[in-house]
């Protein structure tokens, strides 16, 4: 054992592999209890906000990572984050490792201070009853260890951590979703376009049901908060809010490390190393600049993204941890899920007026859930503010009205305007249940830091492509009902986007033979070892999971404090 | 007020002539090119633009286009000289030109959308932030470059103000 070589600068109570909005809530809650923190992030923290805003501005590609390109790309690379600048457009493909894969696993994410919150949407529904007990109700899936009952206080707690807006007397118990607190701030307001669609489907039943257009909970301001501005509707959440009126975890970041939380970023943690005694205090980790580094806690946290967390877990195999480090179930790196897309794009009859405000304000939550479930999923439909802005509008219709059509002068600018200010995006968002084949291994491959890659095996299943059609023919009786006719419907199952939701690979569970954590998120394995974020999520339902990843979060820190006094204070005592 | 010499001509009158012949050559010159450029775009775009923008978006017609920039700048002088009405000329004449119609449509593109796309599609070239906010399809569309709304609050729920 190496610990006599640690020095008390590199011993904490509390060591944590990752700041994303885990990491950083996790951090923020410890160190307000007094407890030494660290903070390792592979990423840095980079320039500030308005320099990415120019740069993506400038860019000619504006990929999700263009304006977090890290000032050395090559040392956290990842599926944003391409080693050469000629794989821009094709980093995710670069970095993960799918030659194996039946379908593409297509969600991404930042490697960063603060993490993939910079640029997620900010969109923050709960999951529902229901999503906690799919066996149960359903006799698919699993059951969570937790209900959403054990869960709601959390969920309080973190929408006042994150900021979030929102709605009480629509959300008050939607799928039975109770709410025991207000939201902290009132909603965003609606589009245009949202509410001139929800005068249209009242009164008018689609697929048997009156629908409600319900304004989208979010973790964007709508009114000062914690000292960030309102949201001034810049329309460009993703990637990028200019303003920091959308959330993003560089908030507790900053604010744990003024607590004195240490942070360490340019720190890409290779391995964790587990003790006689079963514990995993060691935590390896290779700066930038090529130096090891180490560092020892009483407690750790990985909270590295469900890729990242699965990838460490699987590099510690090593004595004492034979299938990697918690990985006596063999399911780390199992059940990856996402949640998949798909949009329908659309032209009214009236103007709507896209591009403006946040790319979705509203959305339709009642196909959430349902009897349906025990044989196809769940699906969640938003309203876009963004018209056809993901097929390249604007820019494609000036280019075609001017080379197409042969337009100039006022003509052109009044066609533009009259063609783009009715342009509509619905979308449907599909939930994907666990499955132990799609998951996340080691690829014999390197990156260009020297680590292995992940490689990703993953296939959707009947149960996921059984939502589509019903989903899509929902969404033709709404474009019907609001006089607005949809432009080439793609209804293939194998053709949808990703959501950037990652999930699954360590989850939660009461069997030790069949999870990595257990309801606490403690690993099962080890003792003092936690499992931070969507990373844990048995099942995904169809919400947005990062207030759900808040929630556990805060939850865990408490559970972290409570157990902290069980561990030894330092490497000396943990092997006298 | 100056006596007149033997050659009845004003003591400074000749360093008046040489001043002016030398702002006619400068005139006839650069000014010139900048100053058609600008109102060819005036016409194409049926907006009022600004000339620091316009220069910059000469060159970087020129950087694609080459002469044939020049070429097309030469035909719109060659149709205002011959009193035509700026608008129908450029329609009637210079769109449909096989070689001039493009080269016309690439500098209209460019203050729309403040990029320039390859021949086989793509990517829209950027050069700064600056262009890329000045383009004119946003406020065209009553909406705003994505990052600079320049917005209150709740906007987004009024049809825009045009």
């Amino acid at each position: 054992m190496a610990e006599t070589s640690i020095s008390e600068k590199d011993t904490f109570d509390v060591v944590i592999v990752g700041s994303g909005v885990a990491g950083a809530l996790i951090a923020d809650v410890l160190v307000g209890n007094g407890i030494r923190v660290l903070l390792l992030e592979a990423g840095e923290t980079g320039v500030d906000r308005q320099a990415m805003v120019l740069r993506w501005a400038q860019a000619t590609f504006k990929g999700l990572g263009t304006a977090y390109i890290a000032s050395q790309p090559s040392k956290t690379p990842g599926p944003e984050q391409p080693a050469d600048e000629k794989d821009r457009r094709n980093a995710r493909d670069v970095y993960y490792d799918q030659a194996n894969s039946p379908e593409k696993y297509l969600s991404t994410y930042e490697r960063r201070v603060g993490g993939s919150t910079w640029h997620w949407l900010g969109h923050t529904p709960r999951l529902l009853p229901n999503d906690f007990r799919m066996q149960s109700a359903y006799g698919v899936g699993v059951d969570w260890p937790i209900s959403y009952s054990d869960l709601e206080p959390w969920y309080c707690q973190a929408e006042k951590a994150l900021g979030v807006a929102g709605d009480d007397a629509e959300w008050k118990e939607v799928h039975g979703a109770f709410r025991s607190q207000a939201f902290p701030m009132s909603k965003i307001w609606p589009s245009w376009s949202d509410m001139q669609i929800a005068r249209k489907l009242n009164g008018v039943p689609i697929a048997g049901h009156q629908l409600a257009v319900l304004s989208t909970p979010s973790a964007r301001n709508s009114q000062v908060y914690d000292g960030r501005p309102p949201c001034a509707g810049n329309a460009s959440c993703v990637p990028i809010c200019p303003i920091g009126a959308k959330y993003d975890a560089s908030v507790h970041v900053k604010r744990a490390v003024e607590k004195h939380a240490t942070l360490r970023e340019k720190s890409v943690v290779t391995r964790l190393e587990v003790d006689a005694d079963k514990s995993v205090h060691l935590v390896h980790y290779k700066h930038w600049d090529g130096k090891p580094g180490k560092a020892w806690g009483r407690i750790v946290v990985v909270a590295a993204n469900a890729i990242e967390s699965a990838k460490l877990l699987l590099l510690s195999a090593g004595p004492g941890a034979d299938k990697g480090v918690a990985n006596t179930s063999g399911q780390v790196g199992c059940n990856l899920m996402d949640h998949l897309q798909k949009a329908v794009l659309a032209t009214s009859r009236e103007p709507v007026f896209p591009f403006r405000g946040p790319p979705s304000t509203s959305g339709i939550e009642t196909f959430r859930d349902g009897p349906f479930r025990d044989r196809r999923g769940a699906f969640r439909l938003s309203l876009g503010n963004d018209g056809w802005g993901r097929a390249g509008s604007p820019y494609n219709d000036v280019a075609h009205l001017v080379r197409d059509e042969g337009l100039l002068g006022e003509e052109l600018s009044a066609r533009l305007f009259h063609d783009v200010s009715r342009q509509v995006r619905i979308s449907c968002s599909v939930e994907v249940l666990p499955n132990r084949n799609n998951r996340v291994t080691l690829s014999p491959q390197e990156d260009s830091f020297k680590v292995q890659r992940p490689a990703i095996h993953f296939a959707t299943e009947a149960y996921t492509h059984a939502a589509f059609g019903p989903a899509l023919d929902v969404i033709a009786e709404i474009l019907r009902a609001i006089d607005a006719t949809p432009i080439a419907v793609d209804r293939d199952p194998l053709h949808y986007s990703g959501a950037g939701h990652i999930m699954g690979t360590c989850r939660m569970g009461f069997d030790a033979a069949d999870s990595v954590v257990d309801p606490d998120c403690r690993s099962h394995d080890h003792p003092n070892l936690y499992i931070a974020g969507a990373s844990t999520f048995p099942t995904c339902g169809t919400a947005n999971p990062t207030i759900t990843i808040a929630a556990l979060a805060l939850r865990a820190a408490a559970n972290i404090a409570a157990a902290l006094p069980k561990f030894p204070a330092n490497p000396s005592e943990a092997h006298p | 007020m100056n006596k007149r010499n033997r050659k009845g001509l004003r003591r400074d009158d000749g360093i008046k002539k040489k001043r002016k012949a030398g702002f006619t050559r400068l005139a006839a010159a650069s000014p010139s090119r900048h100053a058609l450029f600008l109102h060819l775009s005036r016409v194409l775009t049926a907006h009022e633009l600004d000339e620091g923008l316009a220069k910059l978006y000469l060159e970087r017609t020129r950087q694609v286009a080459g002469t044939q920039v020049d070429d097309l700048l030469d035909r719109f002088k060659s149709l205002l000289s011959a009193g035509r009405d700026p608008i129908r000329a450029v329609r009637e004449d210079i769109m449909p030109d096989q070689v001039l119609g493009p080269v016309a449509q690439t500098i209209l593109l460019l203050w729309y959308i403040g990029g320039i796309q390859a021949p086989g599609g793509g990517d829209w070239q950027m050069q700064s932030a600056d262009q890329y906010y000045r383009a004119l399809v946003w406020e065209t569309i009553g909406a705003h470059p994505p990052t600079l709304s320049n917005g209150y609050f709740g906007h987004w729920k009024y049809p825009p103000e045009m």
